[in-house]
């Protein structure tokens, strides 16, 4: 009883918080953070790159 | 073309001998998940309990044969939910990205990478077990935000101000002056929003007495331990410290010198705790609320 009560009640918040537009805006920043994160990084490396350092 | 530096002495070989690190792409992640994770904790916990005051809705869910801890159990495993689903997401989505760039992580930045995100994990689950504590506090979801949002800035802004230099020396002194020689401090104005103070030292033409020698660096010692000391436990209140410790030590790229995942987790066992600590005190103080709550 005690953990079909606590589970619905787990599963109902789960579901509200996933189906919130809150979430769902909050989400969608935190992957553009990730991808503009991993992106920089790229371009960073290509930068610092021996390959193109390597002038002589 | 990498390995071409093998056996190139010059600075450019060395360079090439050098690989790039997909671990300094998630040490960039973390500065900006420190702020953006604080704010997806606060924004998903602060109206979970008001929400349910303010709709009166909390009064007919307990006239159901439910206890009010499987309440606030099920709501604080609701949301640590989600929030979970949301963090394995963007790990997965960053470590795609990577491959996608022809950058696959081995496994010892594989583990790295899993730190990571279970610390950011835990980042916005204390946010998270705060915004909940504000609103089991709170009567109504605005005055449960405010709150949630200054002991966020407390926590996050105005604790870790006294690990800074010019906050420190203002609060327990400036530091010894090396005997011989006199300082002067002035306050250098470097931009609109940051002043700079400069300690500016110079040596006089008397002779140094040994003994002054010896006690300036005994009463150095002494300060730069008490610093040590109260910059770490500031470090330990603030969750965002413990973050950002945490994540510089492990997204440093494992080197020859490198001490090994292990012992570095080890070493910062401290930072670790104290980040189980947080949440687990603000979702216990919350939990104790609830139970206690008089609801009309």
């Amino acid at each position: 009883m005690t953990q079909a009560a606590l589970r619905i009640i787990a599963g109902k918040e789960f579901s509200d918080h996933l189906r919130s537009r809150r979430f769902h805006l909050l989400f969608a920043i935190l992957a553009v953070v990730a991808a503009v994160g991993m992106i920089t990084e790229r371009s960073s490396t290509r930068k610092t790159s021996p390959t193109t350092t390597r002038s002589r | 073309m990498i390995a071409e530096g093998d056996d190139d002495p010059t600075l450019a070989g060395n360079l090439a001998g050098m690989k790039p690190s997909v671990l300094s792409a998630y040490s960039q992640m973390g500065m900006l998940m420190a702020g953006i994770g604080v704010v997806l904790g606060i924004a998903m916990g602060f109206d979970l309990v008001t929400r349910e005051k303010e709709s009166k809705s909390l009064k007919s869910l307990l006239a159901y044969p439910v206890f009010r801890d499987e309440v606030i159990n099920g709501k604080a495993l609701g949301g640590v939910g989600a929030i979970a689903l949301a963090m394995g997401a963007v790990l997965v989505v960053s470590v795609a990205i990577m491959a996608l760039f022809g950058i696959v992580p081995n496994l010892d930045e594989l583990v790295r990478i899993l730190v990571f995100g279970v610390t950011s994990f835990l980042l916005v689950f204390t946010f998270f077990a705060l915004a909940l504590l504000m609103s089991t506090v709170s009567k109504d979801s605005g005055s449960a935000l405010l709150y949630s949002l200054i002991v966020m800035i407390v926590l996050s802004s105005f604790v870790p101000i006294f690990a800074y230099t010019p906050v420190y020396s203002a609060v327990f002194g400036d530091a010894p002056t090396p005997p011989g020689m006199s300082t002067y401090s002035y306050q250098q104005s470097s931009s609109a929003y940051t002043v700079t103070s400069v300690a500016v030292a110079y040596k006089s033409d008397d002779a140094v007495d040994p003994e002054a020698l010896a006690e300036y660096e005994r009463a150095s010692r002494e300060y730069m331990n008490q610093k040590r000391t109260i910059t770490d436990i500031v470090t330990l209140v603030s969750p965002t410290g413990n973050y950002q410790t945490i994540l510089g030590a492990v997204s440093q790229p494992a080197g020859d010198n490198d001490p090994g995942l292990g012992n570095l987790l080890g070493a910062l066992a401290c930072n670790i705790i104290a980040l189980l600590a947080m949440p687990a005190a603000f979702f216990g103080l919350a939990w104790v609320r609830f139970m206690r709550e008089d609801i009309r």
